[in-house]
């Protein structure tokens, strides 16, 4: 964590309420993204965006390390999203995946093929992705979003999610199986 | 290095976290292994697809109105509208309306009962005073006074819900 955003941790935490102001504009994509990989859906990715901030800003006694800023708040997210998931599959909550907002792609190419043909293949593939990570239960489904999508060292998700590493390196060994066998 | 130690650091070979000595001895066991190169390229290809899903970006207008619907539930003043520079706690608006209102209706409610109970106990002692039989004891509506008085003294010295404070009334008066 660098210098500037170590301070305004600090600073939110003596109550100060511009530097709260500031850790959402800086870290507020970074959650929204991963709560989108993991839930599917704009909808349920604002909910938990949302959450993890006012969360953060009312839990912010606990923190006792500023370093840890980053992995409180993400931990706090992935924790809301986890209990959104299973809330879904208990049936507790309607789901409609095809909530997007209002011109909106649902996914993004990396690849700008500009053939129609190439680009409607990739598109199915990204779909098949998608579901596939769907598919995964949701321990795992955060560990490969974090690892694989969003670039996050093994020593990084034991700390958001609180485990050893050696569960991480496995959670994310099943999961590539499972992703294999399913694309 | 087995090619167990090897898989174990093929992740971190791909990430290029690895120190340049571990480095060098999984290329080394790549290059004679076979087994072991065809799960690196697996494991590159998947993690190739897996990048490849980005997240649609919903645009200004909803990072501006997320940061409102977080704002507003945490650090908004709310007869201003914008962001405060104390926490809610410390400021003097939020201690009268969070607390010291709450704290002046209690107190009065409190008064009241006390002084309508005071009320209740004097006219039950004035009328014994009189020498009146409870039968002959002044007031339009005899029942309904001891009742209210009752009630009062109940709810206000007895724990627990309205609907048991109720109840205990009822089994005072007794059956019908």
């Amino acid at each position: 964590m660098n210098n500037e955003v170590r301070d305004l941790v600090k600073s939110f935490i003596n109550g100060d309420h511009k530097a709260f102001a500031e850790l959402v504009g800086r870290f507020k994509k970074r959650v929204y993204s991963v709560a989108y990989q993991m839930l599917g859906n704009h909808l349920d990715a604002d909910e938990v965006t949302q959450e993890a901030f006012v969360r953060v800003y009312h839990r912010r006694d606990q923190l006792k390390n500023i370093d840890y800023f980053a992995s409180f708040l993400m931990r706090i997210a992935t924790n809301y999203a986890i209990d959104l998931i299973r809330w879904k599959q208990k049936g507790f909550i309607s789901i409609d995946n095809d909530q997007e907002t209002p011109g909106s792609v649902s996914i993004e190419l990396t690849d700008n093929s500009e053939r129609p043909d190439q680009q409607f293949e990739n598109k199915a593939l990204l779909d098949r992705i998608n579901e596939a990570v769907k598919e995964l239960p949701p321990r795992q489904r955060v560990t490969v979003i974090l690892h694989d999508i969003e670039g996050y060292s093994k020593r990084e998700i034991a700390v958001i999610l609180q485990c050893p590493q050696a569960t991480v390196r496995s959670n994310l060994h099943i999961a590539r199986m499972k992703l294999r066998k399913l694309l | 290095m087995t090619c167990r130690q090897t898989q174990d650091h093929l992740d971190d070979y791909l990430r290029g976290t690895l120190d340049f000595e571990q480095t060098d001895v999984i290329k080394k066991h790549l290059e004679v292994c076979s087994e072991c190169r065809g799960i690196l390229e697996r494991e590159n290809a998947l993690i190739d697809i897996l990048k490849s899903v980005g997240t649609p970006d919903p645009g200004e207008i909803y990072w501006d109105r997320l940061d409102n619907s977080i704002f507003a539930r945490t650090i908004l003043d709310e007869n201003t509208g914008e962001i405060t520079d104390k926490p809610k706690s410390n400021n003097p608006v939020y201690v009268i309306s969070r607390y010291l209102i709450p704290l002046a209706a209690s107190i009065l409610l409190l008064l009241g009962s006390l002084y309508y109970s005071n009320f209740k106990s004097d006219s039950v002692y004035l009328a014994a005073q009189s020498g009146d039989s409870a039968e002959n004891f002044s007031g339009p509506d005899r029942q309904s006074d001891i009742e209210s008085y009752l009630f009062v003294t109940i709810v206000s010295t007895t724990p627990g819900s309205l609907g048991k404070q109720l109840a205990l009334l009822d089994n005072m008066r007794g059956p019908k």
